[in-house]
């Protein structure tokens, strides 16, 4: 009786000892967070090439404006070809797979769907796949927004700051 | 370099507008956006002893258009601004107190019909830049609007080339 009282206690040790660990791993995650500007620059690696992104917590997800070019089938999946071009000339085509389509709602105009692909973006040091829908954005100063889902854990907005960081993420293509 | 940590905002939260009797609206914190919005579904100008005024209407809470608020401000500025969609209106300015946390101050704010959308109204960048970080991650961190808040410095507002939400 008195051996299982005393395991009983260890075990509430124990429990409390992983409760506190978990709440300061949940404070030093918040701490950690990175500060950023609302306009910052980031580097498509597969492309090889510089856009200059919104940094919107108003925004879901992350866009990237695209001309889609074709839409495919390989190997039982929809593809599609698009091309990037950014502000300093450079383009480039490239083919990824479909995993799914985002609804776009918007003011006063009908919801759209865009195609959302994978693509490899390096922000600062940071090298992420991250999920990136393809948008014919025609009117905007920007040619990426980057959205809440791409910034939820890692960093924090600071509406003062603009192009804090310089894309350089070692060991990948471009970077 | 900041040196102190500025006080964190999660993506909506929840703010007073006194001077417009608007005791708790939800706003998205939206660092998209140059200007702060609030949605009005009418807008009329009128005069007021030489002064130019628009009364307005408000549906405070998300998802209601039953319940209404009618206000008053004077106008500050009229303005071209593009929305997310990219289109362009001309938009009423006013200056009005927001309430956030435990802190209030002065921010310009377009009024726009924003019925279609989910939030009634956004907080944009200048109107927090140099007081708060946002959390994508966080909602309602700063808590319920006080009923006593503490005045913050007013900000001389930055003016980045054109409008953009």
């Amino acid at each position: 009786m008195k051996k299982q009282l005393s395991l009983g206690y260890h075990k509430l040790f124990g429990a409390l000892w992983v409760l506190v660990l978990l709440m300061c791993s949940v404070t030093a995650q918040a701490a950690d967070k990175q500060a950023i500007g609302w306009l910052e620059e980031v580097r498509i690696g597969e492309a090889d090439m510089v856009f200059k992104a919104k940094v919107d917590t108003g925004a879901d997800n992350t866009s990237i404006k695209a001309n889609v070019l074709k839409k495919f089938s390989r190997d039982g999946s929809e593809w599609v070809r698009f091309r990037l071009a950014n502000k300093s000339g450079g383009t480039a085509v490239l083919e990824r797979k479909v995993l799914r389509y985002a609804k776009i709602k918007r003011k006063m105009a009908p919801s759209i769907k865009r195609p959302v692909v994978k693509l490899g973006i390096c922000l600062g040091s940071v090298y992420r796949d991250v999920e990136i829908n393809l948008a014919e954005r025609k009117k905007f100063k920007y040619h990426m927004l980057i959205g809440r889902s791409f910034l939820r854990g890692f960093y924090l907005v600071d509406s003062e700051l603009q192009y804090t960081l310089q894309p350089s993420c070692s060991g990948i293509k471009g970077g | 370099m900041k040196v102190v940590q500025l006080p964190i905002l999660g993506w909506r939260e929840w703010v007073a507008l006194p001077e417009l009797g608007v005791k708790r609206i939800r706003c998205k914190v939206d660092t998209g956006a140059r200007t702060s919005a609030l949605h009005a579904f009418y807008i009329e100008e009128f005069t007021c002893e030489g002064i130019d005024m628009v009364r307005f209407g408000l549906h405070p809470v998300q998802g209601d258009t039953e319940k209404e608020l009618h206000c008053e401000a004077e106008v500050f500025d009229k303005r071209a601004v593009t929305d997310s969609g990219g289109h362009t209106e001309t938009r009423y300015v006013i200056k009005t107190d927001v309430v956030l946390g435990k802190s209030i101050w002065p921010i310009e704010m377009t009024l726009t019909n924003r019925d279609t959308m989910r939030f009634r109204m956004l907080l944009g960048r200048t109107a927090i830049a140099d007081h708060f970080l946002v959390d994508s991650a966080g909602s309602h961190l700063a808590g319920k609007p006080a009923s006593k808040p503490t005045v913050l410095p007013i900000l001389s507002y930055l003016h980045d080339a054109g409008e953009e939400e």
